[in-house]
């Protein structure tokens, strides 16, 4: 499947070709800009794609407070009169790290070292995120999106009890 | 929204509990956190204010079974309850696959259950999020507490409307019904994210203590 589409607006599916494709450009851009790790999160808080050093990857945490906090700066902006938001930049001692908005589904997360100037991977960022905009824009949109061909018709009576996720009382 | 990564084969389901302020939305996410083992779910995020108040929200992934192959990840937040936060947690409820409302029992909480009740669904409807096509749980919390308002004035002020919602009744504090609460509403997600339809959208149904 290689399709990037909502089911019924609610379901967004993330092909293999188009991961891989999201993640070679991702790889491009740490090498080119000397960024340590970059992602591309979706507004819900999922990684869909990323790359650079594994180091930074985490279950999840990450990703939902950057979505979070790029969210409430875009807002505090649309507040105080800018309609247009280019993302934010931290600038610390030893790792710093920026937020840019591709669409306004998807945000690249770029980390970087202190040594490593903003302006560069700012540079290098407009390179990659007209690419990954060429990529999420320009993939099919099938009329109906299908499941993962293994999703069981039994799997809405799941039940975290059976998944033995509770520790003994 | 529901992402199905088919290169990590990974499917991720954003829940968001919401509901009164002081409600137990943040003790429900801690006992989960509490009760599930540390290989099954990332840290507890919570950015709260010095009071313990949710400032902003709090998260907790949790890494559940395999389904025919894809791993299946639950990404559960929470809102902050206080009215002053409305713009807060309009932007959590952004791409929500499912939602929980966190009712408190208390006779004296009711107007504000209702306020925070009328205030979700407007905040998904802002979003572009039809309540009515969302699953989504009832929780009456605080069943442990003295003189708890009754069950069917509860229903009567949240649950009486064209679509009729599951409904929980719960100890967050002791950890009653929070497991099945969650698992309630992680059946609706599945089941709608298989056959494209909410069940459960026309017949009321209630777990009592």
């Amino acid at each position: 499947m290689d399709t990037l589409t909502t089911h019924s607006g609610h379901v967004l599916h993330l092909g293999v070709t188009l991961t891989q494709r999201l993640r070679h450009t991702l790889a491009g851009y740490c090498q080119e800009s000397e960024v340590r790790y970059a992602a591309l999160l979706e507004e819900s808080g999922t990684i869909c794609a990323d790359a650079g050093d594994a180091a930074f990857k985490d279950s999840g945490e990450t990703a939902a407070l950057a979505v979070g906090a790029f969210a409430a700066l875009q807002a505090v902006a649309r507040r105080l009169g800018d309609g247009t938001f280019e993302g934010f930049f931290h600038e610390g001692k030893t790792r710093q790290f920026c937020l840019t908005p591709v669409t306004p589904q998807f945000i690249l997360l770029s980390v970087f070292e202190a040594p490593v100037r903003f302006a560069i991977v700012k540079l290098c960022a407009v390179k990659a995120i007209a690419h990954l905009q060429e990529q999420i824009e320009t993939m099919p949109i099938p009329e109906r999106s299908t499941m993962p061909s293994g999703v069981p018709s039994s799997a809405g009576d799941f039940s975290f009890e059976a998944a033995t996720l509770l520790r003994q009382e | 929204m529901a992402v199905i990564n088919h290169d990590t084969r990974e499917v991720s389901f954003k829940l968001v509990y919401c509901g009164t302020p002081m409600g137990g939305k943040t003790t429900n996410l801690s006992y989960i956190h509490s009760r599930i083992g540390a290989d099954q779910r990332g840290d507890l995020v919570a950015l709260a204010t010095a009071n313990d108040r949710t400032l902003f929200f709090d998260f907790l992934p949790v890494h559940t079974m395999v389904i025919n192959g894809y791993k299946t990840k639950f990404m559960l937040y929470t809102v902050p309850g206080q009215v002053c936060y409305n713009a807060t947690r309009q932007m959590v409820l952004r791409g929500v696959d499912g939602v929980v409302f966190v009712a408190d029992s208390q006779l004296d909480r009711m107007e504000e259950n209702l306020t925070a009740w009328r205030g979700m669904i407007r905040n998904l409807a802002d979003n572009g999020t039809p309540f009515e096509q969302l699953p989504a749980i009832l929780q009456f919390n605080k069943r442990d507490l003295p003189d708890p308002a009754p069950v069917a004035y509860m229903e009567y002020l949240l649950n009486s409307g064209p679509r009729r919602l599951p409904v929980f009744e719960a100890a967050a504090a002791t950890g009653y019904n929070v497991f099945a609460t969650l698992n309630g509403l992680a059946q609706d997600v599945l089941h709608l994210f298989h056959h494209g339809t909410a069940r459960g959208a026309t017949a009321s149904q209630s777990v009592s203590a």
